[in-house]
């Protein structure tokens, strides 16, 4: 059964983070962002940011305070693309 | 004598207890916690790196300006010296990190921009909760809310007080 990290999106992702300063071996789709992956609120943001940059999405407010794992980050990429989501169209914030 | 009776029923307790477990330890009944009023109930403290962060909207630019902070925000920021944007913006990341720290589990779901800092007439920074953070912040029981910003040695700390 192949993996959502085994993907096109899901290995995109993991480069965006490689480049980002993380480690290709720990982004497994179970680690947690903030327990095993040591990502504070301020990375997190930088991720989504180059996440939108890299896949032309738009990531909203609600769904960046929800991811708790890289297979959250990978699904939500994965469904922003499939829909076709246009840029800016979701970054609402407050 | 019906104290003494009563004493050695609580001894022979005690000693059937401790033979039971001897690492057993008796648990005093605390009295029900129930704040003053007024008094301070959650702390939250943020420190931000501001080179790094400094380093991170240079890369990014806007985008992330923009989800990081309110347009009021980002005009309270706006300022010829670059040191005091990058001081500001830093600032202003830490104290919204150390307001949602003092929503505790309720702060979960709370967005950048649902932690607005304004700065009162003296200068103090003034933390405006909108949308998720106003919904905690009710549902945690919390009045009051107080913040204080420093900077130093390239860093922005942040240090609020919910009572």
């Amino acid at each position: 059964m192949t993996g959502i990290m085994d993907t096109d999106t899901g290995r995109a992702v993991v480069s965006v983070m490689c480049k980002a300063g993380f480690e290709e071996s720990e982004l497994l789709e179970g680690a947690r962002l903030s327990k095993d992956l040591d990502i504070d609120s301020t990375e997190l943001v930088e991720i989504v940011v180059a996440l939108e940059e890299h896949f032309d999405i738009a990531i909203d407010a609600d769904a960046e305070s929800a991811f708790r794992t890289m297979g959250d980050l990978v699904d939500h990429v994965t469904r922003l693309r499939s829909r076709g989501e246009p840029v800016g169209a979701a970054a609402t914030e407050g | 004598m019906p104290g003494a009776a009563e004493l050695s029923d609580d001894i022979a307790t005690e000693v059937a207890r401790r033979i039971a477990n001897p690492w057993a330890v008796p648990v005093k009944q605390r009295p029900e916690r129930v704040p003053a009023q007024g008094a301070v109930r959650a702390v939250g403290v943020d420190v931000v790196d501001v080179a790094r962060l400094g380093l991170l909207l240079t890369e990014r630019g806007d985008r992330l300006a923009d989800r990081l902070l309110t347009p009021l925000e980002r005009a309270l920021c706006a300022g010829t010296s670059e040191g005091y944007r990058l001081n500001c913006v830093a600032g202003r990341v830490a104290a919204k990190e150390a307001v949602r720290k003092t929503l505790t589990r309720h702060g979960a779901g709370v967005g950048w921009h649902d932690v607005e800092v304004d700065r009162e007439s003296g200068g103090e920074p003034l933390p405006l909760l909108t949308g998720r953070a106003l919904e905690a912040f009710g549902a945690a029981g919390l009045t009051g809310l107080h913040l204080s910003i420093t900077h130093d040695a390239d860093v922005a700390v942040a240090v609020a007080l919910a009572t």
